[in-house]
């Protein structure tokens, strides 16, 4: 019944199926050449034959199904390691792919393929020299619980991982159940670098049912800190597995006199496998890009590294101050605070230039979700055009990843309900292929993202009748709500509108996510729908850098954030270096002279009954031609903090921009410093900055 | 009805079905000619010894006090902002909006949050007692008379029962003109 | 395979849902209303053992049917998919008729734990 499907599909499919496994040789030779193991390549070839042997079993192709299962046998073998691959081996594995070609050509022409007698003689040899078996590996202490649900292959690459030295380790990560499939790619590629996947553990135990929690065995190198450092950003944790008696902890101490137990026993095998070259090489055939991959982690140390060089700057430039006031070699002083205001210039390029290394392009997202859409609109058997713009939009990178699962669920949402089926739109005059349009654009400092379907719309009758039945909202509310509102029930918990539980996903499952993610990142969500024409989802974030880099200031008991981008400096002055000129406060630094305003004086700020301290820090910000210091109690850090609108009512309240979480539930007000500046320079100041300026700031126009 | 209610416990009865309105039934059997269809249901709440009344569609949510940051430069009414799952909103104490004796904060002190113009605000009330349906009849324009501070705050007064309930009108409330301390920045001094 | 098993259930008046890969089917399977899944026991990513274990561990779909496939060589992965709580093995290859009565056996099996 099932084999008349006609033989047009078969070749192409399995000329796909030909040239993976091909590809894959081509990574095992590579492999060979450079002595790195590559059991995910052997272990993709050996799919990759798994798959055409169906294939060709289903559509009745003889001599191809007979050579894939043979082959198929060999891979086996290879790929549990029975059976040592090398250059003969590999010779055999492409003669099949030559082979493969001949006869995929003749099914396709109905002719007489070649013989494969010979070919299927050699596979068989090499199954026939199965390397006497190795003493397995024990595998003290590795729970029975984990063992059981192994495959053989599974388990012999456990096996392997130990023999070869390396670490296992648990990586314990959780993710939305609708987004598992495509949440997993981006750590799974992360997980790669540092060693084996050897397989992913899924656990129904998850405290929320939209959610499943995933325990991926690793083999890796590198050491626990390592690997929890860089995976920390993805949001997993990670436990090393104890093997328990066997143990040795990485650096650890057992009892004095048997600290060296291991280094009796040296494994050969070991010994070749430079670990320089062992893990996290991909020698892959893949172009060689001029682009790195940089792990947040790594930027994050950075930015905090550029924090340290600031406070020790700060300090030089204090020392430089105090030679200077002693009249202590007043040359080597001046040479001193001139490489020190290089210094600082090239310490914020610095840090500007990190900064801009977090700025990516949409492109990345888009790119994943035109895999989405395919996958999809593949699943639901729809035919769906993606046309995408904008992909060159650059978000801060943290957005953008919070991005993608929003946008997806938006995307699967429009393919499962949006877009009707072929026979409906043609039915209704619509062109058959459905159009998806993924935009973003800048719009003054906010950047926008729309999701734009040509499918049926969202019936605000449907809408309403889904939130009765599911007891959302009451009928007479409903009657009262303006279409728009009506609409918005899409957002809300629990909305879907399909009435059959086993559906895959109705409208709205996860739309109460998209937008508790989107107001997270201080973005407004809006839809926009035309029964029968199409419905448009836009997303609008601030990027005024809704992500910066601030510094963590506490003035009278309170705390606040400054943008670290508009400011110059800090450092910190006893109270005996403040003056008064002409009624106003001012230190001198760097040489000239600085007007100083109080935050909590601005502020009105009303400071407890403290005693008054002795340091104070100053904070130097500046705006094209003036620079204000900004005093302060205490410099509490530095910190990346996401911008939050404060409302339309606080909007305008002079020197605040806005709000930010700092963690612990904290809010925190977001100074604008622009305005205070402006201010100080007007009010606080008044004349006094211009008449305390030295001449010589004067002639340089600084 | 004048029993303190848990701000949880008057969240369900939201959600749920009201004892004072139709049932399931009534829907189905000829509900509409039975059961009026005009009730306007508002939540009561106390402030500054007097019984107020707030409409549940401008209400997204009741919870306890909450910790918030004071904003400098905000009329004395403003308590802050308070941070309601990631979205940062003014807190508003009431009373002190309606210049009305501000009492302390006690266990049956709550925060209703209200969506007004697309964004939400937190006002801060002595405690919340109900949901009641009011029909539109028992709606009154408020008395010119009534004057005192408070007057521009009141959209209606409502009968229930016994008792009289002081509509507020939100946007008179919820003026973001007044929200700015008057002297604050070189405009204001200006 | 994948397309050889669907095409046989759908002519069988089967509705047939397909997923990819392990993960495909872990977030599928909790959505739908199954009868029987059959699993190829060498899934990637995640294995028809795992799989199995996490179907039976599952809340609302502890109940439902697993059909494990795989070649005969495999018999070492089969038994810990048995282990697990799969309902019955199918060697590859089959044909449409063993596949048929395979997962009429391992439906009448888990309807009898119910």
């Amino acid at each position: 019944m099932s084999t008349a499907r006609p033989t047009t599909e078969f070749v192409p499919e399995a000329q796909e199926v030909v040239e993976e496994f091909s590809r894959r040789l081509l990574e095992l030779e590579a492999g060979q050449r450079t002595g790195v193991e590559e059991p995910e390549s052997l272990n993709a070839a050996f799919r990759a034959i798994h798959s055409l042997k169906g294939l060709a079993a289903l559509f009745a192709a003889g001599p191809i199904a007979t050579l894939s299962h043979s082959l198929e046998n060999a891979l086996d073998a290879l790929r549990l390691g029975r059976v040592p691959l090398n250059a003969a081996t590999l010779d055999v594995l492409f003669e099949a792919v030559e082979s493969f070609a001949a006869l995929l050509a003749a099914h396709e022409h109905e002719t007489e393929g070649p013989g494969i007698e010979g070919l299927l003689g050699r596979i068989d040899a090499l199954v026939g020299r199965v390397r006497p078996e190795r003493a397995a590996t024990e595998l003290p202490g590795i729970d029975e619980s984990i063992l059981s649900v192994l495959t053989e292959y599974e388990e012999h690459r456990l096996r392997e991982n130990v023999r070869l030295g390396r670490t296992l380790y648990r990586v314990h990560a959780s993710f939305d159940l609708l987004a598992i499939d495509v949440g997993i790619e981006g750590l799974k590629a992360r997980l790669k670098e540092f060693g084996e996947v050897i397989t992913y553990l899924p656990s129904a135990d998850s405290s929320a049912d939209d959610r499943i929690d995933l325990d991926i065995l690793l083999g890796s190198n590198a050491e626990h800190a390592a690997v929890a450092d860089a995976l920390a950003s993805e949001g997993v944790s990670v436990h090393p597995l104890v093997r328990e008696g066997a143990v040795r902890e990485p650096g650890g101490s057992t009892s004095a006199g048997t600290h060296d137990v291991g280094a009796g026993y040296v494994d050969p095998e070991r010994v070749l496998d430079d670990p320089e070259v062992g893990v996290g090489h991909d020698v892959s055939l893949r172009s060689i890009s001029r682009t790195v991959r940089v792990d947040l982690a790594r930027l994050d140390q950075l930015m905090n590294l550029i924090g340290e060089i600031g406070v020790a700057q700060a300090t030089l430039v204090d020392s430089v101050d105090r030679l200077r006031r002693r009249g202590a070699a007043p040359d080597i002083a001046r040479e001193l605070s001139g490489e020190l205001r290089t210094l600082s210039r090239k310490v914020s390029l610095l840090q500007q230039g990190v900064l801009d290394v977090r700025m990516v392009p949409l492109g990345q997202v888009f790119d994943k979700l035109a895999r989405v859409v395919r996958k999809l609109g593949r699943e639901a058997g729809k035919e769906i055009r993606l046309s995408i713009s904008g992909e060159e939009t650059e978000l801060d990178k943290l957005i953008v990843e919070e991005l993608s699962d929003p946008l997806m669920h938006m995307i699967r949402n429009c393919i499962d309900h949006g877009i009707e089926s072929r026979a409906e739109r043609l039915a209704t005059g619509k062109p058959p292929v459905g159009r998806v349009e993924l935009r973003a654009f800048q719009r003054g400092s906010r950047v926008v993202l729309e999701v734009e379907d040509d499918g049926r719309g969202i019936d605000l009758r449907q809408i309403r009748e889904s939130a009765l039945r599911r007891g959302l909202q009451r009928e007479e509310d409903l009657r009262e709500m303006t279409p728009q509102q009506i609409i918005e029930l899409v957002f809300m918990p629990g909305f879907t509108t399909r009435s059959t539980p086993g559906a895959l996903s109705g409208r709205g499952v996860g739309m109460d996510v998209v937008k508790t993610n989107i107001s997270r990142l201080s973005g407004i969500i809006d839809v926009n729908t035309t029964v029968g024409r199409g419905t448009t989802f836009s997303i609008t974030l601030p990027v005024t850098l809704a992500i910066i880099q601030a510094l963590v200031v506490q003035t009278a008991g309170q705390t606040f954030c400054i943008p670290l981008n508009s400011v110059l400096e800090s450092v910190m002055v006893t109270r005996n270096e403040i003056r008064t000129v002409d009624g106003a406060e001012v230190i001198t630094l760097h040489g000239k002279t600085l007007p100083l305003c109080h935050l909590a004086r601005l502020f009105e700020l009303r400071r407890q009954a403290s005693p008054e301290r002795s340091r104070i820090y100053v904070i130097v910000v500046g705006l094209a031609q003036h620079r204000v210091g900004l005093v302060v109690d205490d410099l509490l850090g530095q910190q990346d903090v996401v911008i939050k609108s404060i409302g339309s009512a606080l909007r305008s309240i002079p020197g605040i921009a806005g709000a930010t979480e700092l963690g612990g539930g904290r809010t925190v007000l977001l100074l604008d410093v622009a305005a205070l500046v402006e201010e100080a320079v007007g009010r606080e100041i008044g004349g006094a900055a211009a008449s305390a300026s030295s001449p010589s700031e004067v002639t340089h126009g600084a | 009805m004048a029993r303190e209610r848990d701000a949880e416990d008057l969240w369900q009865s939201l959600s749920r079905s009201g004892e004072a309105l139709a049932t399931e039934e009534d829907y189905e059997h000829g509900y509409s000619r039975e059961v009026r269809q005009d009730l306007r249901r508002c939540l009561t709440f106390r402030c500054g010894g007097e019984l107020y009344g707030l409409s549940i569609h401008d209400l997204a949510e009741i919870t306890k006090p909450m910790s918030t940051t004071p904003v400098p430069r905000t009329a004395d009414f403003v308590v802050g902002i308070g941070n309601v799952r990631g979205t940062v909103i003014p807190m508003v104490d009431l009373a002190r909006r309606l210049r009305l004796v501000a009492r302390r904060t006690g266990t049956s002190t709550r925060v209703l949050i209200v969506n007004h113009g697309g964004e939400l605000y937190g006002l801060v009330v002595d405690g919340v007692h109900d949901v009641v349906p009011i029909p539109p009849e028992a709606f009154e324009p408020p008395p010119g008379a009534l004057g005192g501070a408070r007057a521009g705050f009141i959209a209606a007064l409502a009968r229930h029962g016994e008792e009289i309930l002081i509509i507020l009108d939100l946007a008179v409330v919820l003026d973001p003109r007044d929200f700015v301390r008057g002297d604050a920045g070189p405009r204001g001094r200006a | 395979m994948r397309a050889y098993v669907s095409a046989i259930l759908e002519a069988n008046d089967f509705e047939v849902d397909e997923a990819e890969n392990g993960f495909e089917a872990l977030r599928k399977i909790p959505r739908m209303q199954l009868d029987v899944i059959i699993a190829d026991v060498n899934m990637p990513d995640v294995n028809g053992i795992e799989l199995t274990r996490f179907v039976r561990r599952g809340p609302g779909h502890a109940d439902v049917a697993v059909l494990i496939i795989s070649t005969d060589a495999a018999r070492h992965d089969v038994d810990r998919a048995l282990a697990a709580g799969a309902n019955g093995f199918l060697a590859k290859p089959f044909t449409a008729e063993e596949l048929l009565a395979a997962i009429e056996t391992v439906r009448s099996g888990a309807g009898q734990a119910q």
